[in-house]
């Protein structure tokens, strides 16, 4: 297998996927991303433009959410459905016809979304979109309703003509407040078409904000810090987005013909500038940037001129429903990310266990699973190794029965007796071997008169200057003149200098005494030559 | 039943803590606290605790296992070093070699005296010899390579030798040990 296709096989395995569905009034969009190994994977599901059969939005919207269950008629499966309601009466229908001639394989592999929630856009016309610096001190993410509510305070709400969501983000150094509004009847319309009930945690979120994260996921807001108005360009309507790389903060949806492309620019240019100066507080926008259809009939730089900035283009599709789709997908693979949720409020809350985070959990689990295998075999290659030294330890017969500190204590007395036994045998210097090497060495013509040795073990020598270890001869030499000093000196200190054995033990050689004497009328030198140990 | 028995408030903080953990980061907080509580208190804490019990038997018992090939490893050097002495060397023993030695030499003893030291070395004590003698340069010489190569060690601390006309006379001290309960006078 080639690393190709095992980056291909690997890129098939999701860790996360999503669901975005984007209702328009000419047909739904479904896109489906799996976050793998090697990024998002992206699978257009459903474009009612190339189906085969025209159907209504919420006949298309049903069937996808028919498909969704898995080929299971909802009116038969899912508890949730109104049974009794007309749009599940009709789904059931949906399920085999529109897309019969679809591949067995895309229905298997839909089960997989049978119970994972879907981000579905709405409308930006639906949505009442604020943003303004924030007056207090509120929450950093709160909602109209308090999470805490029990169902029927849920259900209380449904009472609530419009639905709240807010979310306080901080940008520079302000507090900005983001308030989304939609009326209920648009969810229940929503709920009508596509038989996806608000109360099953789906998320709701504006289109736009769905944009901004799929245009962000193209080509990233650089840099980090600022303000920057994107423009998402379609083929007859876009989209001017507000925003910092973590938050849309304004938008305004544009629509245009050819011929007014660059003035609705423009406008809504200066219109959200006006709203980051005024309501934001903030400096102004920072950088513009375009991403889509860039076709403009005018020169941009006409555009720059009316701006007075430079505009930057970036890579990224043009800007559609599956556009938009590809956005609210991606919101699915972060359920926990800070975003908008319009039926928030009538939602019940999520249980704790639906909520905990299991993934991370069983993955400190398994790390102490692990742990507890590599500590328990570390003990065990101990225990091992105790085992051994103790049959080791217990095969010493005389030592069974005694304790450490007798052991040490034999030690002791062992170590006091070997010591300096070692010592006085370790016999370095052989006088009979030292005796012939001075018989050897001496010149002929002279004679012995004297030798001392000594070879100190445990007492110190008296007399310093001689050593621990020495040999000291007294030797005669004949003086052919009186008070001359005879060459055999000289040659009697070389000699013993050179010796092999002497240099060995006594290197040391020194001449310390020379005296002339005459005895029966001849003359003679008498001298004392010192060999001595290194010490 | 079972439910009147819990006191109400034990109910109230029940609820107050859930109410708490409906938080994501909370609950977030509170899932890993406890799943990194059981890996450390349930499987750290206890697997160290053994491997830490282990490991210092183990360390002990290797202690133990030096000590013991220490003891046997001086105890071989000991005997050893003691093969060359004598089974149980006395004054006598050495006062009767060093006789042997001096008449297979050759040389004429003039004294033999052993001055006891007061240097031990583990069961023996060391005891000086100071022998006197004299003879030719070739008998003495003999008499000196005789007790530096002999099977029973002898150590010679001091030598002096004289030529006096056709002889050499020689001080010798020799430096032997004596096992301690064997110390008797030559």
């Amino acid at each position: 297998m080639s690393i190709d296709d095992l980056q291909a096989r690997l890129s098939r395995v999701p860790r996360r996927s999503g669901t975005g569905l984007c209702l328009t009034p000419g047909g739904a969009y479904r896109v489906r991303a799996a976050r793998t190994l090697f990024g998002v994977e992206t699978d257009v599901l459903d474009a009612d433009a190339e189906h085969p059969r025209a159907l209504s939005t919420g006949e298309r919207a049903r069937a996808i959410y028919a498909r969704m269950r898995g080929a299971v008629p909802p009116s038969a499966g899912s508890p949730s459905e109104p049974k009794d309601s007309p749009e599940a009466a009709g789904t059931s229908d949906y399920t085999g016809s529109p897309f019969e001639d679809e591949p067995i394989e895309l229905e298997v592999e839909d089960r997989e979304y049978r119970a994972a929630p879907v981000t579905i856009g709405l409308r930006a016309s639906a949505v009442t979109f604020l943003s303004e610096v924030q007056p207090e001190n509120p929450p950093v993410q709160s909602s109209s309703s308090d999470r805490e509510d029990s169902r029927s305070e849920s259900e209380d709400k449904r009472s609530q003509s419009v639905l709240t969501d807010k979310l306080t983000v901080p940008v520079g150094k302000q507090q900005i407040q983001l308030t989304a509004k939609v009326r209920f009847t648009e969810l229940e319309s929503i709920q009508a078409e596509t038989g996806l009930s608000a109360d099953e945690l789906h998320r709701y979120e504006p289109e736009p904000w769905a944009a901004w994260r799929a245009s962000n996921h193209y080509a990233p807001f650089d840099p980090a810090r600022g303000i920057h108005l994107r423009f998402l360009l379609g083929e007859n309507e876009g989209l001017a987005i507000l925003g910092t790389p973590r938050w849309p903060l304004a938008w305004q949806v544009l629509s245009y013909d050819d011929e007014c492309k660059a003035e609705a620019i423009l406008q809504a240019y200066h219109l959200l500038n006006v709203h980051v100066r005024r309501r934001l507080k903030l400096d102004g926008i920072t950088d513009v940037t375009v991403q889509g259809n860039d076709g403009l009939e005018e020169d941009w730089a006409e555009v720059e001129q009316g701006m007075g900035m430079e505009i930057f283009g970036v890579d990224g599709p043009v800007y559609d429903e599956n556009f938009t789709a590809f956005g609210l997908a991606l919101g699915s693979l972060d359920p926990r990310g800070e975003t908008l949720n319009l039926a928030r409020s009538i939602q019940q809350k999520p249980s704790l266990l639906a909520m905990a985070p299991w993934g991370e959990a069983g993955f400190i689990l398994s790390v102490c699973v692990c742990m507890f295998l590599v500590l328990q075999d570390h003990a065990a290659g101990l225990r091992a190794q105790l085992g051994q030294v103790q049959r080791q330890t217990g095969s010493v017969t005389w030592a069974n029965g005694r304790s450490a500190q007798q052991l040490e204590q034999e030690l002791d007395l062992l170590r006091r007796e070997v010591s300096p036994m070692s010592k006085y045998l370790k016999r370095e210097l052989y006088f009979s071997r030292a005796m012939d090497s001075v018989a050897t060495e001496l010149p002929a013509a002279t004679w012995l008169v004297s030798v001392n040795g000594g070879d100190h073990v445990w007492k110190r020598n008296p007399n310093k200057s001689l050593g621990e270890r020495y040999l000291q001869i007294e030797a005669g030499a004949p003086s052919r003149q009186p008070g001359m000093a005879p060459p055999e000196i000289n040659d009697a200190v070389r000699a013993l200098e050179s010796n092999t054995y002497m240099k060995e033990v006594l290197p040391r050689v020194k001449l310390t005494d020379v005296n002339w004497r005459q005895r029966a009328g001849s003359g003679f030198t008498v001298f004392s030559v010192l060999s001595s140990s290194k010490e | 039943m079972i439910e009147s028995g819990i006191p109400p408030h034990w109910k109230e903080q029940w609820n107050d803590l859930l109410k708490q953990l409906q938080d994501p980061i909370k609950l977030q907080f509170t899932v890993l606290g406890i799943a990194a509580a059981i890996g450390f208190f349930g499987v750290y804490r206890p697997m160290d605790g053994t491997i830490a019990h282990v490991r210092s038997e183990l360390g002990a018992g290797k202690r133990r296992l030096d000590l013991i090939h220490e003891v046997e490893s001086l105890r071989a050097k000991r005997d050893d070093l003691r093969g060359n002495f004598p089974q149980t060397p006395t004054e006598n023993f050495w006062t009767e070699h060093f006789l042997e030695g001096i008449r297979s030499a050759g040389v004429a003893l003039a004294e033999l005296e052993s001055e006891p030291q007061k240097i031990q070395i583990g069961d023996f004590q060391v005891v000086y010899f100071n022998l006197d003698v004299s003879g030719e340069y070739a008998h003495v010489r003999g008499l000196i390579g005789w007790i530096e190569d002999n099977e029973w060690y002898a150590r010679i601390t001091r030598m002096n030798f004289k030529k006096r006309l056709s002889r050499i006379e020689a001080n010798l001290t020799i430096a032997v040990v004596v096992a301690r309960e064997g110390l008797h006078g030559a």
